[in-house]
Order: structure tokens, then sequence, then C-alpha cells
């Protein structure tokens, strides 16, 4: 059954000037679709605009499930600051008009599977900024709804608490729910999302299941080798020959030997007899997939992230 | 899911401990010198008219516009909770917590200062209904002054400009001709109870003169208030400004 359908939604906080334009979005039960694109892309008002807070200025958007039946965060989640974590959860869901016996233990199992359990009794005032976005995050997982709409989920959380929104994403659409997640962070998007929408400036660029997108790339897989120089025996330059099939060198850098794979990672066990053979002392492998940021860069020729420009991104 | 706005506003009042004794000792500490001062009854009436009269004002705007800028109200209503039940709860709430922390200043004038402790607690207790109805009315209008402005100064000021305007159309500070239209509109001024039980008060007298009949038009004039407040309240619960 189709969750969200909306044709040609438009949008503009100042006249002359669209935040969005022209975007078609559909979304069915059990799927999460991630819209990624840079800042001022129109991620957050497509969000406002399915959560009913925005009308958009043209086109006609159709959401099935009910605000009640509707999680949303925001990009800055405000909280009642003087009432602890607990109660603050506890009162979003009595606001749904989940019963009190209910959403007791709601609230308290998404508060420990978002690792807050030993904090829930503080007031929110003493929370960090990963702590609010757990909190934003267990408030709206409790209540269950039929839609989530997450606007920069990953904002501010760490590693674990990426893969514990990443498992709790997955668990819900496997549940029949589905998801609508903005963020511009490649990684969370496709590990979290069946389909992915990219925006840039208010436009739709592409859109598709992640691994499709990437695949249509046809970049190879970097694998970069940190060295020490003591065991190359060729005065620092190092002869190339016998590589496997499949790989090519890349030029170097200060301290590394980069190698770009065609057969992506299956050919590491080659590489590590060849680097062996030669004497290399190896100290650390680090490889770079390309990712949604690549598909971005190459289809809408900016970068995602500003330290994408700077070519700082990409996972190891 | 009934009352739930209601009970939030009394749980962060009393969990804002410090904040709630300032609320109580300071209208002491304002009115109580004014009230026992040598001045006129109805110029202290005037002072302790527009204090009661701000505090409700001030104190139900500036929270609004605060909430819709870091997007409370909107979070509130995104969870499907109606505007309409949301915004009557919360100023009903902050109505009755404006008149718990007023009670003890005015108990304090009106026993003390005004000699009602001579004529009986029973006279404090009937006006307080003239008070909660212009506290109530307060938090109404600062409710449509939230609706219209965009940031807190503009909240302040109008704010200030409208509570004077409605009080003065109550005769707080000067009482109109009876025929003329200023005379008419003042018949439907929201806050004329609280102005005759003010100056009742202060001149020693029994305050219970304010007769049933007399609440009529303040009554159809708060309903008008309620119903601008409700119609607005939509747009206290969208936040303003950019996405990404």
């Amino acid at each position: 059954m189709t969750v969200i359908s909306a044709t040609g939604l438009g949008f503009s906080y100042v006249a002359g000037r669209a935040a969005l334009e022209g975007i078609d979005v559909s979304v069915v039960d059990g799927e999460a679709l991630g819209v990624m694109g840079p800042n001022g892309s129109g991620k957050s008002t497509l969000l406002r605009i399915l959560a009913g807070s925005a009308r958009p200025s043209s086109g006609y958007a159709n959401v099935a499930p009910s605000r009640r039946d509707k999680a949303v965060v925001l990009d800055h989640t405000p909280f009642a600051e003087a009432l602890s974590g607990r109660q603050n959860a506890r009162l979003q869901l009595a606001m749904r008009g989940v019963p009190a016996a209910e959403a007791g233990p709601a609230a308290e199992r998404r508060l420990t599977e978002l690792g807050l359990a030993g904090r829930a009794r503080d007031p929110v005032s003493q929370y960090s900024t990963g702590m609010r976005r757990r909190l934003a995050l267990a408030e709206a997982l409790a209540a269950s709804p039929a839609l989530l709409l997450l606007d920069e989920p990953t904002l501010g959380l760490d590693l674990e608490g990426r893969s514990s929104l990443v498992r709790l994403i997955r668990d819900a659409v496997s549940a029949g729910r589905s998801a609508v997640l903005a963020s511009n962070d490649p990684t969370f998007v496709a590990s979290a999302c069946d389909r992915v929408l990219l925006l840039n400036e208010g436009r739709a660029v592409a859109e598709g299941r992640p691994a499709a997108l990437i695949a249509g790339l046809r970049r190879p897989v970097v694998i970069d080798v940190g060295v020490r120089h003591v065991g190359v025996r060729h005065g620092g330059s190092l002869s190339t020959g016998g590589l496997p099939d499949g790989i090519e060198p890349l030029p170097p850098s200060a301290g590394s030997l980069r190698f770009a794979s065609h057969a992506g990672t299956a050919v590491l066990p080659a590489l590590c007899e060849w680097m062996s053979a030669q004497g290399l002392d190896v100290r650390a492998i680090r490889i770079r997939e390309p990712d949604l940021a690549d598909v971005f860069l190459a289809l809408a020729g900016v970068p995602l992230r500003v330290e994408d420009a700077a070519g700082g991104h990409g996972s190891a | 899911m009934k009352g739930v706005v209601w009970g939030l506003r009394w749980r962060l009042a009393m969990s804002r401990r410090r904040l709630l004794a300032w609320n109580i000792i300071v209208p002491i500490v304002l009115l109580l010198p004014v009230a026992a001062s040598p001045a006129a009854a109805p110029h202290r009436a005037a002072v302790l008219g527009v204090f009661i009269v701000f505090f409700g004002t001030f104190g139900s705007c500036i929270p609004l516009v605060r909430d819709r800028a870091r997007g409370w109200n909107e979070k509130v209503t995104l969870t499907g909770y109606g505007f309409r039940p949301w915004l009557s709860q919360r100023i009903a709430a902050e109505a009755a917590i404006d008149l718990v922390e007023l009670t003890p200043a005015l108990l304090l004038v009106f026993v003390i200062v005004g000699g009602s402790l001579a004529t009986g607690p029973g006279s404090m207790v009937s006006a307080l209904p003239s008070v909660a109805l212009a506290l109530l009315a307060a938090n109404l209008l600062g409710a449509i002054v939230a609706a219209i402005v965009v940031s807190i100064a503009e909240a302040a000021l109008a704010c200030g400009a409208v509570a004077l305007f409605a009080l003065h159309f109550s005769g707080l500070f000067r009482s109109a001709a009876p025929d003329t239209w200023a005379g008419q509109l003042e018949r439907f001024g929201v806050f004329r109870p609280l102005v005759q039980i003010l100056r009742d008060g202060l001149s020693g007298n029994d305050p219970i003169g304010y007769g049933l009949v007399g609440w009529l038009e303040p009554l159809v004039a708060l309903s008008v208030l309620s119903f601008l407040a409700l119609s607005v309240s939509p747009r206290l619960a969208r936040r303003s400004g950019g996405a990404s």
C-alpha cells in the first residue's frame, strides 16, 4: 500500500526563489526512503511538507497516516528542559493518546535501546547534543508510528548510536512501517534506506536503490596501504610489475601506496601476497569504496558536504 | 490525553521553583508599597491594574513566541494534539498559575492595606473571580498578540500597547460618560470587574459590590477574545524561518 504519494511538490520561502521544485515522492509500506542533498537543498522543507507543518506552494502530497500515526523528528528538537528524559518521552506518548500503562514500558524500552536508560531520570537541560538526538529518536520510535519522518537523525550521534539507529529503523521497516530519512551521511543512508532521493537546490538529481546508483558509477575501489619504508628494496621507486589482475597502481601519497581495484575487495589476499613478496612492511590498509557522496558529486557536479570538497569523506 | 497540556504547564511551573518564588515575591514587593502609599485609591488601583494585566499578558505572549521560535509548539501539535485543545489548556493553566502566584500579594493588599480584615475574609474571596477573569482575558490577549508578532521584542511592545488600550477602555484610567460611545464600549471592557474591585478594595470598601448583571458584558468580551485566540492557534504552532 502506498503511504506517501506526492507529485510536483514546490515550495518557496521567498518569492521567486524556490526551495523545492517539481519533486515527486512515493513511499510504500515497509520501505525507507533516504533524502540526501547538501545544506539548503530542500531536504527539511520536503520533510516539513510530508509532516504537514508546511503547505506546498505547488503540487500535492497525499500522506496516508494521520498526524497521530506519524512521528516527526525535525532538525533541532525542543524538549521540556526542566523535565527528565523519561518524562519527556512519556509526555510525547500521552499527547498521542497512548494510555499511561502502555506509555511507560514503551518509553523505557526505546530509552534503553538508544542507550539513555542510565540518564533517563536526569533533566534534559543536562543532556549533550547527542543525548538530545537519542531522546528525540526514542520519543519518535516509542510511539511505533506507521510513518517515521526523521531529519538529520544521525546528527551528534556516535558510531554506536548510528548503528543502533540503523538497526531500529530496519526493525521498524521489517515490521511493515515506513520511513523518510533526510541526511547527508552516505554510509547511514546506504545502510538504513531501501531507496534514496538525491536533491540539489530544490530539484531531484536522481532516485533509486543505493547499491544500483553506486554500481552505476563504475568507479574502482581505492586501496590505501600504509607502509614503513625499511623493507622497500627498490630505493623508493617500487616496481608495480606482477600486480594481481584487476589492480592498477595510483600515484602514491606520503607514507602510503594506493591502488585501484576493479574487482572490489576480492583481490585483497592476492595484493597482500604481492606486497609481502615485495618486502613491504605494511602498517595499515584502508579501503575506500565509492558511496552515495560520489554518486551525488558525479550527478550534481557539487560535493554533498563541505568536507567532501576537500576529499575528506569516505569509509575505512 | 485529556488535560495533558494543562498538567504539563503545572508540572513545569512547579519544577521551576526559583522562577515560581520570584513570581510570588516580586508582586508582593512591588504592589504592597504602592497599595500602602498615601496616593488616591483610583491612582493606586491604576498601578495595580496595569501590573496584574501585564503579568498575564506578557506571561502568556512571550513564552508562546519563544516556544514557537524553538519549535516546541510545532512539536506538540505534530503529535496530533489539536491546536485548539492545546492552546485552550495552555491559556487556562497559565491563567490559573498566574492567579496562584498573585494571590499572596493581593491577599496582603486587600487584607492589610484595604482594611478588608475588618469586613472578613469573604470579601477577598469575592474579589478573586474578578482577578481570575482579568488574568484569563490577559492571557488570551497575550496569545492573540503572539500570533501576530514575530519576535520577543515585538511581543513586548505590542503586549504593552494592547494591554494599556484594553485597560483604558475598561475605565481604569478615566471613566467615560455613560451616554458616549466610549461609555458604551466601557460596559464591554473585559477588565471592568477588576477595575471595580481594585477601586473598592483600595478605598477600604468591601469589594463585593460588582453584581452578577455587571459581569454579563465582560463575559461577552471574554468569549470574543477566546474565539479570536482559538482562531489564530494554528499560527502559533507554525515555526517561522527557513529549512534546508
